[in-house]
This record gives C-alpha cells, structure tokens and sequence, in this order.
C-alpha cells in the first residue's frame, strides 16, 4: 500500500471515496474497499451494533443492517447539511460522531489506524459548503483524531480545480470542461484559468443542468445538444465526464462532439476524491498551485485587518487573508482601547485592492481610562461574502471589572 | 492611525497577586498601570520574588530574562526594574514613559514620611483603610514629627479621619478631623469635622461644636442644608444579601 500521508476523501449523497498520495508515481492512488477487489466507493452507510456497541461502516454496515437488525444510518451527508442528527429508537446519535466515525474506518482502509501520528493532511471534499456542515466536519474532524491544522473542508469546485492543475498542461492549455452524472441528472461547469494576472485567477462556473431521458437515442441527442449550448462559446482542451448515469454505449453522437478538435475526454468516479488528495499534498507542498489562485464561491475575497499599536508602532495588523475558504477564515485578538468607542476595521479587495473602512461603534461600553478596557474581537464567516465581528468587553482584570457586554456586527 | 493596542500575550493562567490590595493581576498591562497609578505600593511589588517568575511564565518577557535577571541581581533599584518593566510592556507611549520616569524620580526624591503618606493614601483609595491607617500613624508617631510643615501634618490628619470615616467609626474620624483643623484653619477641615459630628452625634453635637468653634448660624445652616440634600439611601431589594455583602466588604476593608 502506498505511504499513507496525503489523504482526500470525497462524501457524497450516496457514497464515499479514499484516495492517498503516492510519492513514487505522483499520482492519487484509489484506496480500494477489498484488498485485490476493484471497487472503489464504499456506500456512505453507517450502522451500530447496539450489542456490542461498535460501529460499522460501508458494505458491512449494509451486511449488519441486513442480517444483523441493526438500523442503517444513511443520508449522511444530508444530515451535516441540515445539522440534524440521527435517531434510533429514541437514541440520538449527533451528526460529527457519526461522521467522525465514517472517517476514522474510511482511514483503516487505507491501513490508518492513528490519524494523528499517520496523517500529514487530510482533505475532505463534498458537493457544496455552507455553515452548519462546516461546524460539523470541524467536530467530526477532532472526533476522529485529527487534529487543528491537519483536516481540511472543501468543495467538489476547489477539488475539480486541484485535480485539473495536477495533470499534464495540454489538460488545461484551454478551458476544461466537467459533466457530473447523476442517473438522468446531468450537471456542467466550466473551469477557466485567466493568465493575464499574477497569479493566475482560475475560476469554476457558467454552471448548468439538465435531465436526459432515459432511452438511449433521444438521451444522446439530448446531451449532445446540452454540450453545444453550454461550450460552443468557449475553447477547450478537454473534458471530464464523471458520476453514475453515463456510458459509452448510448453517447455516440456526444462523446464525437466532445472530441472534436483533438479535445480530450476523460470518463471516471474519482475526480473530486483525487482533487482532494492533491489538495492535501499541495498544502503542504506548495507547488502545482502555488501560480494560481482559485477563486471559488467559497473564497474569502476581502482582506481585513485593524490599524494597531504593535510593539509601541503603529502598523496594520491582518485579521483575515483573502484567499481562503470562508469556512477556514476565523480569527480573534485582545486589544486596549485607547481612544473612543468606535472600532475600525479595514478591508481590501482580492481583485482590485480596493479599500473601505468599516466602524463598529460599542456602544454602552462603560467608560474607563484609557487603556483600561481589554476587548475580544473575533470574526468568523457566514459564507463568502458575510463576516461577523464579535466583539467582548473583557474589563480590565480586578482593576475594572468587565461589563459582559458584547456586541455583533457585520462587515 | 491606529491608537488602540494589540494585547501581546493572552491572559495570565495565574495572575499575580498583589498582597497590599488584596487584588489579582492577570496580564503585563493591568501591572503597568497599577505600578504607575499607585508608585508608592511599586516597591513591595517589585521586591515579590514571585514577579520574576510571573513575568517571564505568565507573560512572555523570556526572551530578556537575563536583562531583568541582572538589573535583580544588581543594588536592588526599584526604579530601574519598575522603568524595565514599563519600557518592555509597550503599554505606554514615549511620552508617557518619560512622564513616568519623572514621577518616579519625584517619588524618590520625596522624603521618608511623604512617600509613607503616599502610600497610607494609595492603600485607602484601594480600601484598604486599616493599612492606610497604619501608614498614618507611623508618619503622626515618629520622633520628628514636629519638624513637618503643619499643612503636611493635617493632610495627614484629615486623611486618617477619611480612613475611619470609611471604616464607620465616626469617633474615632472625629478626633482626627478636630487635629487636622487644629493644624490648619481650613473651611473644608471645620466642614469635614462639623460634618463627622452630626453623624456621630446628631445635630445638636454638631450645632454644639459649631458655637464652641464660633462658626455663624447661617454657616451652620447652609451645612445642614448640604446634610439634609443627600437623597436617602435606598435599601436594595435583597436585603440579607446586601448584609451579607456589606458585612464582607468591611472585613475586607479592616484586612483580616
């Protein structure tokens, strides 16, 4: 088995997918689910054996769930998205243990029994981000022994990005087109890298949709026809077709299209589940992205910061770096109010540097002397474009106790 | 810019704890302004072989140990050490570091029994009014005492009266304001000891007084007026509460 250090995991609605690192060969090796077998993706299926109070997971939590009379914890990634945690029997098993689990038993495949000490970084990638999912990733992440600065959340947008950049350039010499399966679902987004800037902004959008009927003729008409109106408008160097509900046999006049111009086409299940490994090798060995920016929707595109007197200088001092996933951007610092009531923060933009100042007034703050109200300042992201300042008044120790006053915000 | 301080360290895990004033310190900056608002207290603080300890675990000043190691070792200045920790803080501006150092040279500059006042009054703005006390009466008991400027000596006075004002002792407060007019012929210390009889005992103790001292009736009333202003204590809701309070705050205050 391959060294087990970088590690993408992908979850979706119905199952999940391992990949690791392979220093040899540079490539993302698919863990499979039976030594020797050629089954990639475990179900994303999770079952508790009351008895002996052990989880199971994948094809052996369906196995118990079968024979066993356990119940079967499915939708799993459905219920990170609404926070909701399972029921059995008037049991209520929270959402980040159960995930926590998955994602300690989907290591032991890849022979990981100590996420701790085995993994330098893990990365898992789901279809889409938003806050509660977020906050139970982060707690399933330390259920299942990794630790702060080790796991990593992203989308299936940021692990198509990883992916596409990881293989040859002639793959991306122009726009890389991806279709997403989903029985007679079919979804199309375009990944574009604009060189003009330094670095290179890659984005992942003109996102579309369509439902393919089921019988093989009209179907491939109907998707040949989706390729034409989603890509006539752009150059591409090629294409990945991933997900359940494609096939060869009935896309005859659509894969010709999608081939045209020497273009190339890729078909496979594990695209978003090898982004992620890629991901987890590149944070910690900036390299293949390191020239280019991603711009997802989950990117925090504004810097901000505070004018603050460091050290006896006055100098800015950033809170939050553009750049990264609003998920990932949270930060806190104690500072002295010297002055009135107000607080300043200051942000620039990613795209153009462009500045504003935002005021945050606190008000009924008991008066003090200067220099004598400690605040905790900390902000977090609702998503992309939505920060929250929370600000406390910590006092001044014994000297001048604290009000408990706090006071939100946004910027 | 920016006036506001970005706090360097995160709060002490264990605070230092000033034995003087009974109070807990639990970062660099709450110390700097403590030693520069009460520099009298500086030197029991800074004497604390817990400090050291305290600065470099709690603080994060280990990177210059050896510098404050060394300043420790050497004749003992207090101000030096106090100025060490006020410069490496970076809780004060340059301006106000220099203010300080002149504060502190005044401080030592200033004779035995006026840095002793000093600190009689930095212990009774901290309530800790038998410690003041104390203070004062070293100063009111020494061999020379009557070498003092007679303005010195009734601050003196008067602020021992503050003390046992505090202290509900009215007596006693009353003594003590009666030395402090006798030293000096101030309107505000007559006030203060007209003011201390009536609340020891009552108004004809106080109209008394007043006649003896040859205070005009229209002085007495307008006193009487300022008595009979002060709006009536509320009692809290929760009275056994409040007792229960109160009753702790002076044992506090009298320093167990």
């Amino acid at each position: 088995m391959a060294e087990a250090n970088y590690i993408g995991l992908e979850l979706n609605d119905r199952e999940v997918r391992l990949c690791t690192y392979n220093r040899i060969t540079k490539e993302a090796d698919t863990v499979m689910i039976r030594a020797g077998g050629s089954r990639a993706e475990s179900p994303a299926h999770m079952a508790f054996v009351k008895e002996t109070g052990q989880w199971k997971y994948g094809i052996e939590a369906d196995y118990f769930a079968a024979q066993k009379g356990c119940t079967l914890f499915d939708g799993i990634l459905e219920h990170c998205v609404s926070g909701q945690d399972f029921e059995d029997n008037g049991k209520a098993y929270p959402c980040k243990d159960v995930v926590g689990e998955l994602i300690k038993q989907a290591l032991i495949y890849a022979g990981i029994k100590d996420p701790a000490g085995q993994v330098r970084v893990f990365v898992m990638t789901v279809p889409s981000v938003n806050r509660t999912l977020a906050s139970v990733m982060e707690s399933a992440f330390e259920y299942a022994g990794l630790k702060d600065g080790q796991a990593y959340l992203q989308s299936f947008d940021e692990s198509f990005f990883a992916h596409t950049f990881f293989q040859k350039q002639e793959i991306y010499s122009r726009d890389v087109g991806l279709f997403c399966f989903n029985c007679d679902e079919v979804k199309y987004s375009r990944l574009h890298l604009d060189q003009r800037t330094k670095p290179a902004i890659v984005t992942v959008g003109d996102n579309a949709y369509d439902i393919l009927p089921a019988e093989e003729k009209s179907r491939d008409a109907c998707f040949e026809a989706f390729i034409k109106e989603n890509t006539s408008d752009h150059e591409f160097s090629s294409f990945f077709l991933v997900g359940n509900g494609f096939n060869r046999k009935w896309a005859k006049e659509s894969l010709k299209l999608l081939c045209k111009s020497q273009r190339k086409v890729f078909y496979g299940n594990n695209l978003f589940a090898k982004g992620a490994c890629y991901s987890a090798f590149e944070k910690a060995n900036p390299h293949q992205l390191k020239n280019r920016l991603y711009l997802g929707k989950d990117l925090v595109r504004k810097n901000i910061g505070m004018e603050l007197m460091t050290d006896g200088i006055s100098m800015y001092h950033p809170l939050i770096t553009a750049g990264i996933n609003w998920f990932d951007a949270e930060n806190s610092c104690d500072i002295l109010l010297n002055g009135d009531n107000t607080l300043v923060f200051r942000t620039s933009r990613l795209e153009d540097g462009k500045r504003a100042n935002y005021s945050m007034a606190l008000e009924g703050l008991p008066e003090r002397p200067p220099k004598t109200t400690r605040l905790h300042i900390e902000l977090r992201f609702e998503n992309a474009e939505k920060c929250v300042v929370t600000v406390k008044d910590l006092g001044f120790g014994e000297l001048f106790p604290s009000s408990g006053k706090t006071w939100t915000d946004q910027l | 810019m920016g006036n506001n301080i970005l706090c360097g360290h995160s709060l002490a895990k264990s605070p230092l704890y000033i034995e003087s004033v009974h109070i807990n310190i639990y970062s660099l900056e709450e110390l700097c302004w403590f030693l520069s608002n009460n520099p009298a207290l500086a030197p029991e603080v800074i004497a604390d072989e817990k400090l050291s300890e305290w600065l470099f675990d709690e603080c994060g000043l280990d990177g210059v140990k050896r510098e404050y190691d060394k300043l420790e070792a050497g004749d003992g200045n207090i101000s030096e050490r106090l100025m060490w920790i006020f410069t490496k803080s970076h809780y004060f501006s340059d301006g106000e570091l220099r203010a300080l150092k002149g504060k502190i040279e005044a401080l030592d500059a200033m004779s035995k029994t006026e840095r002793q006042k000093k600190k009689g009054d930095e212990l009774v703005k901290y309530g800790k009014y038998k410690r003041g006390i104390s203070c004062y009466e070293k100063i009111l008991s020494a061999d020379d005492i009557k070498n003092e400027p007679p303005e010195f000596l009734a601050s003196v006075y008067y602020n021992t009266g503050v003390a046992y004002v505090k202290m509900f002792q009215s007596g006693k407060a009353l003594e003590f304001f009666y030395k402090a007019y006798e030293c000096v012929k101030s309107w505000d210390y007559l006030m203060s000891y007209l003011n201390a009889a009536y609340f020891d005992g009552g108004q004809d103790e106080m109209a008394a007084e007043a006649k003896r001292l040859g205070v005009k009736d229209t002085q007495v009333s307008m006193l009487l007026g300022k008595i009979e202003s002060i709006k009536p204590y509320e009692m809290p809701k929760d009275k056994d509460k409040a007792i229960d309070e109160w009753i702790r705050a002076y044992h506090i205050s009298v320093d167990q």
